[in-house]
Parts: structure tokens; sequence; C-alpha cells
């Protein structure tokens, strides 16, 4: 061996052994997942049944047209298109089997029956996810855009400090994927510090953004050593964050089920039932006075939400902000109902479901070790400044959990049709 | 006014030194700590736009300024030059009432009024008549001000109709100008609609008739919007206007020194917007009261211009209750034979949140 005072880059990266990987370490820690052998036959029963009713449709519309048809079979097109392309891998992988076996095939032939068995082999999987992904029905919400809502939890003013920390991070995000933000509500907690949250609310009005942002919803846990710490102590606090679905403006144009101002729809709120407040003095008002508070509050009487907003110095339009923001949170808090109803019904067929709530620590951000933990999907993310200004190490944490929500998604769908049976 | 503990003060200072200055005005912690936040806002705002005019002192001082200034009484809307009214940021200045949140809701209110009176059954967006005329829908916003309410009513009624007209008058030449600037501004923002630069006008003119020379009769100035179309043959007169609204100075001289109007509008803002002028004398042989004098000229417009929705704002209930015995007087007057409604609206009366004394509109149809 040679020793060089100085190595050329180009000519590092020819030895791999030599050169240090480049790439972010990720580690990843395989909780429960099912196995990655291929398709539940339960799954698949019901993929062939969703493409026979797609045929059934196509041919059906070939002859009248029909709007709520066209709509079904638009849902259907993906699962029917995947199942097709998973069923001729699947054959031509049988049939270069069966010409591996025959003993009659020449070598040559052989060869390139392997080299094309491997290239199938290989696509397989990533068509059986996509054909699980298309299987699982869209989120009601999926196509709105959504309210982020953060607030600390246990651990004081260092949580706060964090909460203000995480809405940077969203807000960074957001600016990076290009996602239009911004803020509605900012609440300051009291005292001299400044970047102290005690509530924010931001929004992002790109349609679509609940789906992007479904991941986040949850407690996500921060241990560290606070600046308020003399002692050098590691803290652990909380702050919880909130996706909500935020319905726009006017209904027209939309499903009907979304359209919150058609008394039959399930986000229907009936304003009889909310109660307004306002921050003011009885008394003269009008040109007798010149009030600058401007403070509303919301409370739904019959679920007890409360929503306060004073941000901007039109009461008017901190109504119009106290309005979006408690229907948001009417409308997810009704679609968590229906889901725990569900999660309910499963519990019964398959005995306990894991699921993940609003209320369950969902992320830890560790600074003394600089690294993010996603506890659902399980993986690890070293680099946690990266992951702190919103750039590509948390959205390898929110990819990882999204691929997660489907197996569970997946898999309560197979005990289902599992118990049905 | 109720003194402030001493507890409260010292526990705003630890929060931040400038609040207990703005308590002073304020009189709560919560809204002397939105008030901060809203002048530090505009002040770092203002220091980062323009920093070579404060480059020495940086914004900090311009807040304490502000805040100097907010504690002898001063406004928050002239400090920070304007108010939201509405989607529209109204500018506001020393000389011109500012927009009050009531009005807003009037606003909105009369908004919702005209398109469900004006509107074509048929689902097009036109005013038309019952003789069969497609014209523009024409308003008149009386008492001006800032021009508030006519900027407002066209930012909200202009998707409904294709065609409005909007005539804002005020006797104060601050106001006019005041009231054109606000439109400018608004288009700028792009608040507005690019319609509205030709169909908003505002007029210098005196609603009480009063001849005194550099003010224009409110009949003259009138004559001089006549619609095109009158010209025409054939068409009845006064049918001119539809609309008519108006937020008319309606402090009494008694409740404007006894506590009832706060201190920083006695002080800062324009008497001229708040109390109605003393020398009427040809109304003293008339039981009146000298804060409903601008009432009776109005409901005096609106019948003899055949107006077929008018919105006033009053100041309290009691006032309300005189300007519809009003309106009975001069329909008795004249024995007038069209059929007409009048109705009390107020702040809350669809949320129950009643407040008594709180500020009304009368809504006359006919």
């Amino acid at each position: 061996m040679f020793t060089v005072p100085w190595a050329c880059s180009r000519c590092l990266r020819r030895f791999p052994k030599i050169a240090p990987d480049l790439q972010p370490f990720f580690q990843r820690r395989t909780v429960n997942t099912i196995p990655e052998t291929g398709l539940s036959p339960a799954l698949l029963v019901r993929a062939r049944s969703l493409a026979a009713e797609h045929s059934a449709l196509s041919s059906r519309l070939a002859n009248s047209f029909d709007a709520k048809t066209a709509k079904r079979l638009g849902e259907l097109v993906s699962v029917a298109e995947t199942l097709k392309k998973w069923d001729s891998a699947n054959e031509s992988i049988s049939e270069l089997q069966s010409l591996l076996n025959d003993p009659n095939t020449d070598s040559e032939l052989r060869s390139l029956a392997v080299e094309d068995l491997e290239g199938n082999q290989g696509t397989l999987p990533a068509i059986s996810d996509k054909l699980k992904e298309s299987l699982i029905p869209r989120h009601p919400f999926a196509g709105l855009p959504c309210l982020l809502e953060i607030r600390p939890g246990a651990g004081g003013d260092e949580a706060g400090l964090f909460a203000f920390e995480l809405l940077r991070m969203y807000t960074s995000f957001c600016t990076r994927r290009g996602l239009q933000s911004s803020l509605i509500k900012k609440d300051v907690a009291d005292g001299p510090a400044e970047d102290c949250l005690s509530e924010a609310v931001l929004e992002i009005e790109t349609n679509g953004a609940y789906e992007t942002l479904r991941t986040e919803s949850g407690v996500h846990r921060v241990q560290r050593v606070p600046a308020t710490e003399t002692k050098g102590r590691t803290h652990t606090s909380a702050v919880s964050v909130m996706i909500l679905p935020s319905f726009p403006e006017t209904g027209s144009g939309m499903d009907s089920g979304l359209n919150f101002e058609d008394p039959n729809s399930d986000y229907y709120i009936n304003p009889q039932e909310v109660r307004t407040e306002k921050m003011r003095a009885s008394g003269a008002g009008g040109q007798h006075v010149n009030k600058t508070e401007s403070a509303i509050r919301l409370t739904h009487v019959p679920s007890g939400i409360v929503v306060s907003m004073q941000d901007s110095r039109s009461q008017h339009a901190n109504r119009k902000k106290a309005w979006q923001v408690l229907r948001a949170k009417l409308a997810e808090a009704r679609q968590e109902a229906r889901e725990q109803e569900l999660v309910q019904l499963r519990r019964g067929a398959m005995g306990g479901v894991a699921r993940m709530g609003r209320g369950d620590k969902i992320r830890t951000y560790n600074y003394g070790q600089s690294r993010c933990t996603d506890h659902r999907s399980g993986i690890t993310v070293h680099n946690l400044d990266d992951v702190l200004v919103g750039g590509d190490g948390l959205e390898t944490v929110m990819d990882s959990v999204r691929t997660w929500l489907v197996d569970r998604e997946v898999e309560a769908m197979v005990a289902e049709d599992a118990a049905k049976k | 006014m109720p003194r402030i503990p001493t507890s409260t003060v010292i526990k705003a200072y630890r929060q931040n030194p400038l609040l207990p200055i703005l308590l002073q005005e304020c009189r709560s912690v919560s809204s002397a700590q939105n008030e901060l936040r809203w002048l530090r806002e505009r002040a770092i705002h203002a220091w980062k736009q323009w920093p070579w005019k404060y480059s020495a002192s940086g914004w900090k001082t311009l807040l304490r300024t502000m805040c100097k200034v907010r504690s002898k009484g001063m406004p928050l809307q002239y400090i920070l030059g304007d108010q939201p009214f509405g989607n529209l940021e109204i500018l506001c200045e020393k000389g011109v009432l500012i927009p009050r949140p009531e009005t807003e809701s009037y606003t909105i209110h009369a908004a919702e009024l005209i398109s469900r009176y004006f509107l074509a059954s048929g689902g097009q967006n036109e005013y038309v008549e019952p003789s069969g005329l497609i014209r523009p829908l024409r308003i008149l916003d009386l008492c001006t001000g800032t021009g508030c309410i006519s900027l407002l009513l066209h930012s909200l009624l202009a998707p409904r109709f294709q065609q409005l007209f909007i005539l804002g008058i005020d006797i104060s030449a601050a106001a006019i100008q005041l009231a054109t600037r606000n439109l400018d501004h608004n288009l700028q923002l792009g608040l507005l609609s690019d319609r509205s630069y030709r169909e908003v006008h505002f007029h210098q003119g005196d609603v009480l008739g009063r001849d005194n020379g550099h003010n224009p009769e409110i009949d003259e100035i009138l004559e001089t919007y006549t619609p095109r179309w009158r010209m025409s043959p054939g068409l009845r007169e006064g049918f001119d206007w539809d609309i008519l609204v108006s937020n008319p100075p309606y402090i009494s001289p008694n409740s404007l020194r006894d506590g009832t109007t706060a201190r920083s509008v006695r002080l800062f803002e324009p008497e001229l917007a708040l109390v109605p002028p003393a020398n009427m004398n040809y109304l003293s042989t008339m039981d009146y009261k000298r804060e409903d004098i601008f009432y009776h000229h109005l409901i005096a417009l609106s019948f003899k211009l055949s107006i077929r929705l008018t919105v006033l704002e009053c100041g309290s209930r009691q006032q309300g209750n005189r300007v519809i015995a009003i309106c009975k007087a001069f329909s008795i007057k004249l024995s007038e034979d069209h059929e007409w409604t009048v109705d009390i609206w107020f702040e809350g009366q669809t949320d129950h949140t009643d407040n008594k004394e709180g500020p009304c509109v009368i809504i006359l149809r006919k």
C-alpha cells in the first residue's frame, strides 16, 4: 500500500468502501407491519369485486350517461387499472416460472427468463403497494385545506417555547412545499418572553393540505435542557398539534356532504346552538364610544367547544375566523366520533385494534441525541436540525407515517373482511 | 372611572413596561395587551418601511411615543391611521369620525336587505324596475364621513348587481377628501372592484339645507346627479333614488358632557360629526329634540324622493322609537297612500346578545 498526502474526491468515490456514506442515516424499526409476501386473499377478493363493479359500470355508462355512475367509476378506475397491472405481472411471473421448470428450455432462453423474472419480481411489491393504497377509501377531508392548531401541554414555559418552535417548523415546511399558509391566531402566554406560545392556529389554504399534514395530529414530545433550566437537567414536555379540516367559504361546487350551509350536511352547525359573547362593556355604543375591544367568543352549546378570537382589530373579521375554527373543530370531532364507532365495530370482529388518537404521543424530538423518532412508524431521523426547519428530514418522517397509516387501514380492512365470512 | 388596583398595574408592568401606560386609557389588561400588539406590529412595519426616518431611534422609541399618545386618549385608529371595516381598510384622520363596529354590522345587514329586496327573482344580476327598465341601483349615503358605508356597500353589492350608483354626501370638506382617498386606497389594495371608480362618488353638501353660501343644498346636488334615463320623456318624476342610508350625528349636547360619551371621543373626534347643530331656529316652533334634527330632514327627504328602502342608524332604542314616531307623523302629514312599514333592527337580535342601550337601525320600507 502507498500513502497519499491528499485524496481527490472523485478518486475516493471509486472505492466505495473508503468513501464515507454520504447519505443521511435513517434507521427503521419495523414494529408492526404485515409481512410483505404479497396481498392477503381477503384484500384480493375485495379488489376483484371492485374491478368487476368497474367493468359493469363502464359498460352501463357506454349505453347511458349518468353523473353518479361516472363519479363512482372515477373512484374505481385506479383499483381496476392497478389490479390489471398486478395480474399481468403475476401472469408473466408464472409463465417464466413454468419456462424455467421445463427441462427442455435451452440455456440461452433460460438465462433470459431468469433476468426477466428478477425484473418482474422487483416491480411486484410496488404494484401491490399501489393496489393497497387504491383500495383504501379516500379520507372525506383529503381534498380540503386545513387548519393547524398548536397548543402547549405539560411542561409549562418550556412547552410554550417548543410550541413556538413547532409553529416555525410548520411555517417553513409550508413555504418549502409551496403550500400557502397564514397565521390566523397567535396567543402569547403572559410573561416577559415573546416567544412563549399559548395557542396558535395556522391556516394552510392550499387544497389537499389536510391529506399532506394529516400525519401530524397528536402529541409531540420534546426532551432537552430548556433555556430556563439552571442545573442542566433534561426536561420532557409535550405540545399537542391538531389538524382540522378548513371548509371553503362558499359551499357551492362542493360535495353536498361537505357543504356546511346545507342543513342536511353532516357538518352543518345550527346557529341557534352557538352562543356568541362579545367582550365589551355594556352601556352606550355607536358614536358615544370608540372601543377597540374586538374579541369574540363562540360556544357551541351541545358539545361545549369554545373558540375565542381577538387577533384582528375588526370584530367582524374575528367572528368570521372564529366560525371557521369552530366549524373545523366540530367537523373533526364528528369525524373522530364516526371513526371511533368503526373501531368499536372492528374491535368486536378482531379483538383490539391499535388506533392513534389525538391524545397519543406520536413523536419525540430529542435534542441531546439530536434525533427525531416517530412512535407510529418507528422511524428515527438523526438530523434534528433539518427536521426543525421543516426540511427533508421532516418529510421523510411524514412519508413513513403515511405508509404506516396505509398499512393500518389495510390491516383493518382485511380483518373486517375476514370477520364477515 | 374606577381606579385600577396597584397590583394590576404592577403585574402589567412585569409583563411589559409599556402596558401600564396603555392601561390609563384601556382600563383592562387584556385590551391593553391587544392594543400593544397592534401598535408594536405597526411600529415595526413603519420602521422596516422607512428605516431612514427612525434609524437613530429604532422602532422601540416609536412604539413608546405611540403608547404615550394613546394614554392621553388619542383613538387608536388615529394613531394607526386606519380601521378594518368589513373586508375594507378605511383610512382614518383627525377631523373625521372613525367608523364604528356597529355601523359595520348594520351595513352588512343593509346589503343583505338590499339584495333580498331589489334583486329580480329570475336570477338576473340586474335591478329591473316594475316598468321593465334595466338600470343601475342608486344608493344615497348621507353624512358619509370616511365613506365607509358607501364603499362597503359597493364591495358587498358589486357581485350581485351588474350596475350600481352610489353617492356619498358630507358637509365637511375634509371628510369628502378622505372618502375619495379611501376609494383610491381600497382600489389600490384590490379590495374594491374596478367598477367602483365609476360607480361611487362623493360630494360636499349640507343635508340640513341651511343656506350659508359655500355649501350647496342637497336638492341642488341631487339635480346634478339626475340619471340619464330621466332625460327621456314619459318617465315619472321622483324615482331617481332607490335606497337611502345614513349614520347622522345623533348625540345630544347633554350626553356629550355627562359621561355617556367616552373621553377620547369627546376630546379627539369632531363634534360636527357627533352633535347636530344648534341654530336651527326655524324648527323652534315644533316639539323636537336637538339630537333628532337630522332624522326630521332625512325622513322628509325619504318621503319626498319616494325612496323604497331607508336605513338610519340611531343612538339608542329610545331614539329609535322617536324616529319611528317621526315617520308616522310624516306619513299622516303627507297623507301618504303608499303602504309602508317601519322596523327596528339591532345587533344581537339574531344571536340573542341584547344590549338595551346600544345603537339600532330604523328600516323604512315602501
